[in-house]
Formats: C-alpha cells, sequence, structure tokens
C-alpha cells in the first residue's frame, strides 16, 4: 500500500467519523417527544397540547422516563384531574431529582382527593434526606391526622415540623389556629333546631345562624296561620278557603320544621368544608414554597 | 475503488442526513402539512413548536396568525382572538398585518365585540392603502356596522363596494335599488330599549312584553296580575285583610317583578334576533354578488 493510499484510508475515517458526529446532533432537533417544548406548553397553560404529546406514540417509546411522568403529572394537577396527576408522580424514579416533589405533590393530590391513608403511606414510604422535606413532611402527616380529626397524632406530627422555616412558618401557625378552634368547636343540635321552630316559625333557623332565613320563615308560615285563622273565624272549620289555606299553612310549617333540621345539618357541612379547605389550604402554600410552583 | 466507496459512503450518509432534517427541523412545514390535512387540534400544537424554536419577529407573527387560524377551525374565537394579541405588529409585512387585523376583526365580530371589530378594520384603513385589499373586508365590515347599528356607513360602505367591485352598471344599479330597500328606515330592525320594556311593565302590566311583540304573552301576564289585584281588593272589600294582603298582594308582588324582568329580557332577545335577520339578509347578497365574479 502506497503512503497516497494510506493517505486517502484515513481521509475516509476522518470523514465518516464527522459525519457519524453530526448525525447526534440530530437528537438535538425538535422531535415530537421534546420534553422542553412540553414544559413550555405547560408553562403557557396550554395542558392539553401539552398531554396530547406526552400521550403521543412518539413520547411513548421513552415512556420509562421520569421527566414524561413528572411532566404528566403538572398537566393533569392544573387541570384538576388529582388522582391522574398522583398515579403520574407516583412513576417517577426514586432517583430523578424530580423524586421527593413527585411524591410530596402525589401525597398532596391523594389529600385532597380524601384517599388520606394512601397520601400517608406514600410520605412514610418516601426516602428523604434533606432536613428541610422531612420537616415538610411531617407538617403534611400533621394535616391529614387533623382531617382525621385525630388530634393527638397531630400534636406529635406538628412538633416536628420545623417552624422556623419560611417555607412553612405562616401555615403552621394557621394550622395550630385552627386546631385549637376544632377542640373548642361545639356541633349544633339539628333536634333542638327542629324543636324551637315547632314552637315559633324561624326559631330552629335563627338558632342555625340564618338570620334572614328566620324572618323570612317567621313571616311566610305566620302570614298564612294568619289567613287561615282569619277563614275559620269568619267562615268556620266546613269552608273550603279554611281548609285551603290550612292545609297550606300545615305544609309550610313541616316544611319549616324540617328546614331548621337541614339547616343546622348544612351548617355542620359548611364548617367541615371550611376546616377541609382551610387545612387543604395551607398544606398546599408550603409545598409551592419549598418548590416554587 | 477506494475513490468510488468513499464517494458513495459520503453520498448515503449526507443524503440520509439531510432528509431526516428536512422532516424535523422544520416543525413549521410540518404545522402546515397538518393543518392542511384539517387536523387543527395538532397543527396548533406544531406551530406553537414552529413559535418556540423561531427568533425571527415576523415568521413567529405568522406562525401565530396560523395557530389563530387553527382555533377560529376548531371554533374557538377567544383563543384565536388571545392568539393574534400576542403578535407584535410593529414591524410586520403589510400583507400579514391585514391578515392577521382581519382575523381579529372576525374574532371579535363572532364573540360580539363589534366596536372591538370596528376599531379593527379602523387600523386596516389607516395602514393599507390598496383598494383591491380592502374591497375583500368590505363585507365583514358591512356586517359589523349593521351590529353596531352605524346605518349610514354601512350604506356607504355598501356604496363603495358595489362600485368597486367590477360589476356591470345594471347590476349595479340592481343591486343599489336593493340596497335602498333593505335600508329603508321600515325596513331596518327597530330597537326594543331594554330599559323602556321594564318601566313600561312597571306602569301597566305586560305593555312591556307587547312593546317587545310578544302580544299574547304580555295579554296573559296582563290578565294574572288584574285577577290577582282584583282578588287582593274584593277580599279587602269583604273584609278579609289579611287573605287579602297575603294571598292577593303577594302573589300580586311576585308576577309584578317578574313581567317587568320578563319584559327586560324579552327587549335584548329581541333585539338580537332582529338584527340577526337583517345581517343574514346582507350576508346572502354578498354571497350572491361575490359568486357572480
Amino acid at each position: 500500500m502506497t503512503n497516497k493510499d494510506h493517505l486517502e484510508r484515513i481521509l475516509i475515517l476522518l470523514l465518516i467519523t464527522i459525519l457519524s458526529f453530526s448525525s447526534d446532533s440530530f437528537s438535538q432537533v425538535p422531535g415530537d417527544c421534546d420534553l422542553c417544548f412540553i414544559n413550555h406548553l405547560i408553562d403557557r397553560g396550554d395542558y392539553n397540547a401539552a398531554l396530547f404529546l406526552i400521550d403521543s406514540s412518539e413520547c411513548k417509546v421513552s415512556e420509562n422516563n421520569d421527566s414524561l411522568h413528572y411532566l404528566k403529572g403538572w398537566c393533569m394537577y392544573y387541570l384538576q384531574n388529582l388522582a391522574e396527576s398522583a398515579t403520574s408522580f407516583l412513576r417517577v424514579h426514586p432517583s430523578s431529582s424530580f423524586y421527593a416533589e413527585s411524591r410530596l405533590f402525589s401525597a398532596y393530590n391523594n389529600i385532597h382527593i380524601g384517599d388520606l391513608e394512601t397520601a400517608r403511606n406514600i410520605l412514610g414510604e418516601t426516602h428523604l434526606n434533606d432536613d428541610k422535606l422531612v420537616s415538610l413532611r411531617n407538617f403534611e402527616l400533621s394535616g391529614i391526622s387533623l382531617l382525621q380529626n385525630d388530634l393527638n397524632t397531630f400534636e406529635e406530627f406538628f412538633r416536628k415540623a420545623d417552624r422556623n422555616r419560611y417555607e412553612i412558618s405562616g401555615s403552621v401557625e394557621n394550622l395550630e389556629k385552627l386546631s385549637d378552634q376544632i377542640r373548642t368547636h361545639k356541633d349544633k343540635s339539628a333536634f333542638l333546631a327542629g324543636v324551637l321552630s315547632g314552637f315559633l316559625p324561624g326559631a330552629g333557623k335563627l338558632y342555625a345562624g340564618k338570620k334572614g332565613e328566620a324572618v323570612a320563615a317567621f313571616f311566610s308560615t305566620a302570614g298564612l296561620g294568619a289567613v287561615t285563622y282569619e277563614n275559620y273565624g269568619k267562615n268556620g272549620i266546613d269552608s273550603f278557603t279554611t281548609v285551603a289555606f290550612g292545609t297550606a299553612f300545615l305544609f309550610s310549617y313541616i316544611a319549616n320544621i324540617y328546614g331548621a333540621v337541614l339547616s343546622v345539618r348544612v351548617l355542620e357541612n359548611e364548617y367541615d368544608e371550611h376546616v377541609k379547605n382551610t387545612i387543604l389550604f395551607n398544606l398546599h402554600i408550603p409545598l409551592r414554597n419549598t418548590f416554587n410552583k | 475503488m477506494l475513490k468510488t466507496l468513499f464517494f458513495l459512503i459520503f453520498t448515503f450518509l449526507s443524503g440520509t442526513l439531510s432528509i431526516s432534517e428536512a422532516q424535523t427541523s422544520d416543525p413549521y412545514s410540518k404545522a402546515l402539512r397538518i393543518f392542511l390535512e384539517g387536523k387543527y387540534f395538532e397543527a396548533s400544537i406544531e406551530f406553537e413548536r414552529a413559535v418556540f424554536y423561531e427568533t425571527d419577529i415576523n415568521r413567529i407573527a405568522l406562525y401565530r396568525y396560523y395557530k389563530a387560524l387553527c382555533y377560529k377551525n376548531l371554533s374557538d374565537y377567544p383563543r384565536a382572538l388571545r392568539e393574534l394579541d400576542e403578535v407584535n405588529l410593529f414591524s410586520t409585512p403589510d400583507s400579514l398585518f391585514l391578515l392577521i387585523r382581519y382575523e381579529q376583526a372576525l374574532g371579535n365580530y363572532m364573540t360580539g365585540d363589534f366596536n372591538q371589530s370596528l376599531w379593527n378594520f379602523e387600523d386596516i384603513r389607516i395602514r393599507i392603502k390598496n383598494e383591491e385589499e380592502m374591497i375583500k373586508i368590505l363585507p365583514l365590515n358591512i356586517l359589523c356596522l349593521n351590529a353596531a347599528r352605524e346605518w349610514t356607513k354601512a350604506r356607504d360602505a355598501w356604496k363603495y363596494f358595489l362600485e368597486n367591485y367590477g360589476l356591470q352598471n345594471d347590476e349595479i344599479l340592481d343591486y343599489e335599488s336593493k340596497i335602498a330597500s333593505l335600508y329603508d328606515k321600515r325596513s331596518l330592525p327597530g330597537y326594543r330599549s331594554q330599559q323602556k320594556a321594564r318601566n313600561l311593565s312597571r306602569f301597566i302590566p305586560g305593555s312591556g312584553q307587547m312593546y317587545c311583540g310578544a302580544v299574547m304573552e304580555g295579554t296573559v301576564n296582563l290578565l294574572i296580575n288584574v285577577s290577582l289585584l282584583g282578588f287582593a281588593f274584593y277580599e279587602f272589600y269583604t273584609k278579609y285583610y289579611i287573605t287579602g294582603y297575603y294571598i292577593g298582594l303577594g302573589m300580586f308582588n311576585k308576577t309584578y317583578h317578574g313581567g317587568m324582568h320578563r319584559a327586560y329580557n324579552l327587549a335584548g332577545e329581541k333585539n338580537d334576533k332582529l338584527m340577526n335577520d337583517f345581517n343574514i339578509q346582507n350576508s346572502a347578497l354578498l354571497i350572491e354578488i361575490m359568486d357572480q365574479k
């Protein structure tokens, strides 16, 4: 082999190598499963478009990609599909940099949909090394206990949460105040509301704290009672008008008692809902502060 | 032999890479292809990808315009408008400026914001001096002027359209007479003031509905109110004061105020219907003229 042939061989190898390397940069060219672009869609609030790409056949190839599960979790979270969001977040592998965030948000999603035991298990099984995250986990666990009205366990986890950390300090105070309120809260009696309305129409609703409804209930029932009395006084018990207005009065009177019982139940439900929303809000804020979401 | 091998390898690798890059590195071409296939949701994602990887402001404007067209084809006018609002029109070429402003005018017309639509047309007029282009925007401009009850301007726009659309003289005369009868004072859609309808029903129950053209409904409403008022006064006359007050006046109060509210809504519905019918007549005439050419 001459020197010239040798040089040509080297040249060919060099060219092939250059062209092969240039094919590596092809992978940088935007393709369908383009995580950077999917993230951009989520930032723009175009969650359905992002989901469409995540679920596309191109992305299915790399379905073990933690970033995909993480991004899908956020899409579902923003679309208020919290159960799906929790499932996607759970698929993120412990080796991923998104692991802690995904697990904590998965737990939060389960708290939000009312699956408190799953949320507790997720938090319990999550390996966390950072003190800040451990404190956050304890705070989330205390919130779960408060939602379950288990004040002793609440205290146990609540003490372990570091209230000096700015991410949780405000929410810690709020949850502490709320736990005090829960301790002193006394349920109103639906039975008592019914009895009160039986004696005086509207009194049961007043007891339930619905002043406007109480006044309206009193005037409508008392009015019909007065109309019945007037017709009874002038036409007697056998009169059609007395029977008709009497029936209407009786209907209004019974409906008023039933309404008072319902009012107390609604009041208690409203209180429970208020407590639940306050806890959820205060569990959410530290998560967002910690992960800048 | 070696040289032949070298060129074969070189040609193969270069060819493969250039084809692959052409297929994937040009999101705009891909988006356009999907758009032409009628897959508008998918195309909107690809146009957004084109925007994401583009730095040239005018090309971004073009991609956003196409993305807005995708939403328009999906009948999502508010989203199309949001997309077009993001376009920086400062340095866009006149041709693209015209397309974008026209789509904005159409979107605003479809979402009922006629004044904003007219503002879009004014902006086109200020920047675009080409008469041929101006003729193209006139049909929608006429419908917008009608919707805004700008009758004189709408007639002027019709006149300009007929004179410059390239019709024969006899055709122009024929259409001018049709336009004259369409815009005759008696043919124009009447305007029912919602406030006036409510006030009429305030003084004479049912008259507000009659003012809106619902004579039967107004008559029924009047009869119900008169009957209840008559019942109340009869009860007072026969010294059934409580029955007269609670049953007669109580029910009259409900039907009287309900009738006023109904008259107010009816006037709005009537205005929309009359305007819709009038613009359908205009559209039919515009289509007839454009089909002739």
